[in-house]
């Protein structure tokens, strides 16, 4: 990860996949929207799951210092419309 | 030690340097003797097996070797559970290519299993393989959640269609038989070992179904699915891995392998390493990589000869133990198995209990 962990920015790693292409975002706090706030901190309180089943992605969140690794499955369903909105936008 | 004939060099000397030799002769020598020893015990295990796995022949009464397959529409959400039926066993072609693509590649899938190792389906009790496409939106992946064969359409810069490849829809299924047989931990060396066994099977997949041997096989997994915004001829090169796009970053052996934390710990990444090691076996043996060298990985599979957190050396001293059991300790097969163990750095010379025989 080259990008600098800002604290006023989302950070996303999204790793995995049957590619097991390692991808990376990010967007400004400012930017989400109250429901995708409150769904990114729920991420960071999230319990550590084993995956299930093979070739799911999996998120790695970071803001400031904090970091939350979501497996896909496991994603609020609140934060589904952030990530289509950063569909575009994802980098190698 | 007795009925070990593949060892050229007397084990109770391996017994006197571990006691008496060098610090470094004498790890050597422990490493030998405990690589000598858990071939001992794989073996007895297989032996033990082998007798209900053995080829099963076609026609066998209460054995099937029927498919049966259901193809869904997730309709482009996020819908695991998806319940439209786009095509199901039996019915004509469905007007969408995906779908059709889907229940084409899961009956070619069920039939390798079947013919070749005597399989019936997943769970080897005719378990309905179940397909799921079109599948969220723009989504760049295909996966197993357990269940079902998933498929997305891909975003069309990274990837088209993941239907569209064969041995990706092979690699799908074969996530379901690893969890039903050895049911590898999805982490680390177990991760890329469960990966692995899903790129050897989903590949054989396609070379039994276009009849290649391992010589006019490509090796590769993820043909044709590339997008514009990837430059290369797959996702992954078993025969050269690290090669197949611009950012392909597999390791082709031991020294090379990749510590991280994503991706489950490089799970896709450092498959690599045993994916190379099939190769080279099915390449030294010849032929059609289905008949023997994919028996000897199926074996360790079938027989549950290792735990859900096995290590790339465990796995690979239980195929040196099958290709024993199935051709004998002095043969051809066990020496490919060896060798290319080897060649990837996953058991070192020392440990090669027969790198220096010669078959006679």
């Amino acid at each position: 990860m080259s990008e600098a962990v800002s604290s006023d920015r989302l950070t996303i790693e999204r790793s995995g996949g049957f590619a097991g292409l390692t991808m990376h975002t990010s967007v400004p706090l400012a930017d989400l929207r109250p429901g995708e706030r409150a769904a990114v901190e729920e991420c960071f309180h999230h319990p550590s799951t084993p995956p299930s089943g093979a070739d799911r992605f999996v998120y790695r969140f970071r803001v400031g210092g904090r970091e939350a690794v979501v497996r896909e499955e496991r994603l609020p369903g609140a934060i589904q419309p952030l990530l289509d909105r950063l569909a575009g936008s994802w980098t190698r | 030690m007795r009925g070990c004939k593949c060892q050229i060099v007397p084990p109770n000397l391996f017994e006197r340097i571990a006691r008496h030799g060098s610090q470094e002769e004498r790890e050597a020598a422990l490493d030998t003797l405990a690589v000598d020893h858990s071939i001992r015990l794989i073996r007895a295990q297989n032996a033990a097996l082998i007798g209900p796995m053995a080829q099963r022949p076609v026609g066998t009464p209460g054995r099937h070797g029927v498919v049966h397959r259901t193809i869904y529409n997730a309709k482009y959400r996020n819908d695991e559970h998806a319940t439209t039926v786009m095509r199901d066993e039996g019915q004509q072609p469905s007007a969408d290519e995906s779908a059709n693509q889907a229940y084409d590649g899961l009956g070619d899938t069920y039939r390798f299993y079947w013919e070749v190792l005597t399989r019936d389906s997943i769970d080897d009790a005719s378990m309905s393989l179940l397909g799921e496409v079109h599948f969220g939106s723009k989504y760049d992946n295909a996966f197993w959640d357990g269940e079902r064969m998933i498929f997305g359409d891909g975003s069309g810069t990274l990837f088209t269609g993941f239907t569209a490849a064969l041995e990706v829809i092979g690699h799908e299924l074969t996530h379901g038989v690893t969890e039903k047989t050895i049911n590898l931990r999805y982490s680390g060396q177990s991760g890329a070992l469960n990966e692995s066994i899903s790129d050897v099977f989903g590949c054989l997949v396609k070379q039994y179904k276009l009849g290649q041997t391992a010589e006019q096989a490509t090796w590769l997994v993820g043909e044709g699915i590339l997008g514009p915004g990837m430059h290369g001829v797959a996702l992954r090169s078993m025969k050269e891995p690290g090669t197949a796009f611009d950012g392909d970053n597999q390791p082709a052996d031991m020294a090379h392998y990749v510590n991280t934390t994503s991706d489950n710990g490089g799970v896709h990444t450092n498959s690599g390493i045993p994916n190379r090691a099939f190769y080279l076996v099915a390449s030294a043996i010849g032929g059609n990589a289905w008949e023997r060298a994919g028996r000897i990985w199926y074996q360790v599979m079938v027989s549950r000869a290792v735990q859900p957190d096995c290590q790339f050396h465990t796995f690979a001293t239980a195929t040196l133990a099958a290709a024993a059991t199935l051709y004998g300790a002095n043969s051809t097969e066990v020496k490919a198995v060896a060798d290319a163990w080897g060649t990837v750095g996953v058991l070192s010379a020392s440990q090669l209990p027969t790198s220096a025989a010669v078959p006679t």
